[in-house]
Order: structure tokens, then C-alpha cells, then sequence
């Protein structure tokens, strides 16, 4: 085979092919668009499901929650994956998401302020 | 000749368009499904980790049509979930799991960040209705919740990103492989990356990428957020498949099992 033919079959190869970055895919724009959407078309439900944006997380332990995040919160983090394991957590039937971009929060908080 | 030349450049351009749509092709962020199924999604991965009692999981998703996955990977993306107490904007205060993310920035490929978000976020983009899960066991649940709220965490992350990079240096960086330092960071009580580093050299393998040699060096060439220059060898890298075997292997596992909608 001629080098210039073998290096079209090599392109063809490539071309079709799998891609190298799909190797890993961790976009976040995405996903972000699209809850905002589920934000703005769903009106706060989606499937029967109520849509919050979640303000702040803490880990929590399995007897109740733990104090706020801090150095010293080694201890109640220590005790929260030792505890043990007494079945199902409970979980909220909410859907939470972070919150909308910051000039549709604004505008958000100013519909409602006036 | 001219006609081969002109092939040839055709095919280059055609390439480089699949290459550049591959590492960003989801900056559209159309849903791939209805809101009900992805929210479907989120739901059923968090009651399955929550039905396990677990405090820490490690879930992935599949953030690219399945036709573009290399072979022998199944999911593009991994983090952690933390079962948490969450204050909702209404003023509410609500069990559920916070996940804790290493993100390739849109605007810079070969950046990344991180960054705590919430299930159907990062559920919403994909491309299956599917999920890979982790259930640690409960002694490294333990660990990982002391090295996710410690310094340590945003300490282990190296904001140089590559989607092929080689989890045995710390040239480059990718999600898989920050989950990996984290848990490792976990396992061995140190915040050391050097010594992360030479355990992960001796006890973990990583996903050989099997792709072309040619497809690989064009990407390297033209592609931001891909680069073998890390690699001395074939090119391998973490992936929520490699991090599962390397869990089960040495029994720091309580469960590994796969979610889809029916």
C-alpha cells in the first residue's frame, strides 16, 4: 500500500473509531442547564415531586444531625459511619438542585420582593 | 493526487469536529430525556444507597452515547454522595444525599474544579438512564467522610485535567482519578500525595483506553483536555469500573451493583 493511501485508511480508522475523551466525561455545565430548566418549566414540581434548591449540605449521622462543619468535627463524622447499621435511611420525597444562576436568582428575588 | 489531498484534509477536519464535539459536546444542555425519568433517576439512586444505610457511595453516570464509549468503559463520570441534612430555599431542613464533585470547566477543557451539587443535577445531562454504584464498607465510610470535610480534600485536587490522565503521577487529573486519591487519602490516614501515589503504583489498575494510536496522538495534538504526555506506556486511567475491582480485590466493598429504569 502507497503511504499516502495507508495514511487515508489510518484517518478513516480514526474518524471512525471511539473517541479519546470520552474516556471520561465530567461536564457540569450541562446538567446545570438542565435543572435550571426543570427550574423554570417545572414551577417548583416535577413529576409529583416538589423542586427545592438546596441552600447548604452537612453530613449527616444516623442518630440525628451533625453539627455545623468545622475542624472539630471529626468526632460526630466518626460516629456518623460507625454507627451501625440499622437499615434504610430516611430520605425527603423533595428534589433538591443548586440554585438558579445568580442574575435569575436576582431577578427572582425581585419579583417576589415587589 | 490533488483528490487525495483534498481526502485527506476532508477527513482531518472531520476528525477534529468528532475530537472537539466528544470533549464538549454536551455544552447545548438539552436534556437527553423527560424530567420525570431523570428525576426517576436521581430518586431511585438515592433510595438504593439510602435502603444500604450508607453515609458514603461512589455513583457514576454515563455522560456520553454509548456508541462514543471506548471499549471496556461503561461510565464517564464518578463522585461521591454524602447523606446529609440539607436546608432547602424555603427554609425547610431535609434528609438526602449532597454530592461532591470534580468538574471539567466548559470554558477551559484542560481546568477543572470542584464542586458540591445535588443528585438530579448530576443526573440531568446523561445519556443512559443508568447509574454504576459503590457501597463502601462502613470502616471506609468512616474514613471518607473525615477526608471529604477536611483540608485534605481540596488539597488532593490537581486542576490540570486530562480525560486519559495516568492515576501514577500527578501530571494531570481527572474526576476518576480524584475520587481515587480521595479514597486512597482515606484508606491510608495521609494527606501525603507522594505516598497516595506509590500505593496507588502498587495495588491499583487502572482501564487501559483502547484506541487508536493515531487517534490518540491527534487528540494529544488538537485536543485541549486530552494529553499522553503523562503516560510512559499504553495509556490506561481510572474509571468507575478499575476503582470497583480495586475495591472488591481488596474488600473494601460492601456492595457494587448497576441502576437502570426499567
Amino acid at each position: 500500500m502507497k503511504p499516502r493511501a495507508r495514511l487515508v485508511s489510518s484517518l478513516l480508522l480514526a474518524v471512525l473509531s471511539p473517541g479519546v475523551a470520552v474516556a471520561q466525561s465530567s461536564l457540569q455545565h450541562s446538567g446545570q442547564a438542565v435543572t435550571h430548566s426543570l427550574q423554570a418549566i417545572g414551577e417548583g414540581m416535577v413529576a409529583g415531586a416538589k423542586l427545592v434548591s438546596g441552600v447548604a449540605a452537612v453530613p449527616l449521622k444516623a442518630a440525628g444531625a451533625v453539627g455545623e462543619l468545622s475542624s472539630d468535627m471529626g468526632d460526630a463524622l466518626w460516629e456518623a459511619a460507625n454507627a451501625p447499621a440499622a437499615g434504610p435511611l430516611p430520605l425527603t420525597d423533595d428534589v433538591i438542585t443548586i440554585g438558579p444562576p445568580p442574575g435569575e436568582a436576582i431577578r427572582r428575588q425581585e419579583t417576589s420582593t415587589w | 493526487m490533488v483528490i487525495l489531498n483534498r481526502i485527506v484534509l476532508i477527513l482531518i477536519g472531520v476528525w477534529l469536529l468528532q475530537a472537539t464535539a466528544y470533549a464538549g459536546s454536551a455544552s447545548g444542555g438539552e436534556p437527553n430525556f423527560a424530567p420525570e425519568q431523570l428525576v426517576g433517576l436521581s430518586k431511585k439512586v438515592e433510595r438504593a444507597i439510602a435502603a444500604r444505610g450508607a453515609h458514603v457511595a461512589l455513583i457514576s453516570r454515563v455522560g456520553r452515547p454509548k456508541d462514543e464509549l471506548p471499549e471496556g468503559i461503561e461510565f464517564t463520570h464518578v463522585a461521591f454522595a454524602v447523606y446529609s441534612q440539607i436546608t432547602t430555599d424555603d427554609g425547610r431542613v431535609v434528609p438526602g444525599y449532597a454530592i461532591y464533585n470534580l468538574y471539567q470547566s466548559d470554558e477551559r477543557p484542560n481546568t477543572s474544579f470542584l464542586k458540591q451539587d445535588y443528585p438530579l443535577d448530576y443526573y440531568a445531562a446523561v445519556h443512559e438512564l443508568k447509574a454504576g454504584i459503590i457501597i463502601p464498607d462502613k470502616a471506609l465510610q468512616k474514613r471518607l467522610l473525615k477526608v471529604i470535610f477536611s483540608s485534605t480534600y481540596p488539597a488532593l485536587h490537581n486542576p490540570r485535567y486530562s480525560a486519559t490522565s495516568n492515576p501514577f503521577n500527578d501530571r494531570y487529573q481527572n474526576c476518576t482519578e480524584f475520587v481515587l486519591d480521595v479514597m486512597n487519602a482515606a484508606i491510608y490516614d495521609t494527606s501525603d500525595y507522594r505516598r497516595i501515589k506509590a500505593n496507588e503504583a502498587a495495588y491499583f489498575e487502572p482501564q487501559p483506553v483502547r484506541v487508536g494510536a493515531l487517534k490518540l496522538l491527534l487528540g494529544s495534538i488538537f485536543v485541549p483536555d486530552i494529553t499522553t504526555s503523562d503516560h510512559s506506556g499504553p495509556v490506561a486511567t481510572a474509571t468507575f469500573g478499575s476503582i470497583a475491582r480495586y475495591m472488591q480485590r481488596h474488600g473494601i466493598a460492601d456492595e457494587v451493583f448497576t441502576l437502570s429504569m426499567d
